[in-house]
């Protein structure tokens, strides 16, 4: 293999590296021009990415909490559970 | 205490836990566990941390839960372990390092249309489940608490180049996980 050439295994995992720390100036380059020539490392740079946002989404305790609708729970359904508790203790 | 807790963060859980099923049932029940698991481990309890907090990452566990069952129960095998994961995402690609499967998957065509869907949440929170134990902690301790890298790697007592090579595994799992699971309704 070139030495200026990634594996796809390499430039994915360069993918996520890059996304915690800086990549050295030689690993920058290698993943940028493997990038630019490999179709489906390309595609999975954006997959990663889409996964990003779809584990943000369905895991993050804060971020939506603003924009969800209000509900309440009855005051029957609070009583029940305390009951539920003390039952329990 | 914890019967204050369900006067003051009562209507917040669920809320989150509605908006996450899209069923007031079901989230009127995951709230009630979430409270009973609450009091079955307040000694977990850190006070250091807000009882908001807290009681939402039990609730999430709870969904995650949900989902996982019935709807997702196909999804997992036994859990698996690390070891079985680096051989999972390993045979990805082939032994020059390229990836075996050479076509891309047309599902990931309509991504910004799959955020907003309840079944791919549920299939996502199934393939969540599916990672090796260390990995999930790490992807919750990410995205769920957003915490930073360095704070991740203190906890778990990993260095950072380890971490981000779990996290590479981790999302080729989940990458696995979804082309082969997603479609399948």
């Amino acid at each position: 293999m070139n030495v200026l050439m990634l594996s796809c295994k390499k430039a994915s995992s360069l993918i996520e590296k890059r996304s915690v720390s800086n990549l050295t100036l030689v690993d920058g380059f290698q993943l940028r021009m493997h990038l630019s020539m490999c179709k489906i490392c390309k595609a999975y740079e954006s997959q990663t990415k889409f996964i990003d946002q779809a584990l943000s989404r369905q895991l993050s305790s804060t971020n939506e909490a603003e924009n969800i609708a209000a509900k309440s729970l009855s005051k029957e359904f609070k009583d029940k559970i305390i009951i539920e508790l003390d039952k329990s203790s | 205490m914890i019967s204050d807790w369900v006067q003051q963060y009562g209507d917040d859980l669920y809320s989150w836990a509605y908006h996450k099923t899209s069923d007031e049932d079901q989230a009127q029940d995951l709230v009630q566990d979430t409270f009973l698991s609450a009091f079955k481990s307040i000694e977990k309890f850190k006070g250091k941390s807000n009882p908001k907090t807290w009681l939402l990452s039990i609730l999430n566990n709870k969904i995650i839960d949900h989902y996982r069952n019935p709807a997702t129960a196909s999804l997992s095998l036994e859990s698996i372990t690390e070891q079985q994961g680096m051989l999972l995402t390993d045979s990805m690609f082939d032994q020059d390092g390229s990836w075996s499967e050479q076509k891309i998957n047309p599902l990931w065509a309509d991504e910004g249309s799959l955020l907003d869907d309840i079944d791919f949440s549920a299939t996502l929170a199934g393939c969540i489940n599916d990672l090796p134990g260390n990995w999930k902690t790490m992807v919750v301790a990410k995205y769920q608490f957003e915490k930073d890298s360095h704070e991740i790697c203190d906890e778990l007592s990993i260095s950072l180049s380890n971490y981000w090579q779990i996290l590479h595994r981790a999302k080729l799992m989940l990458k696995k996980c979804i082309e082969l699971h997603w479609f399948k309704k």
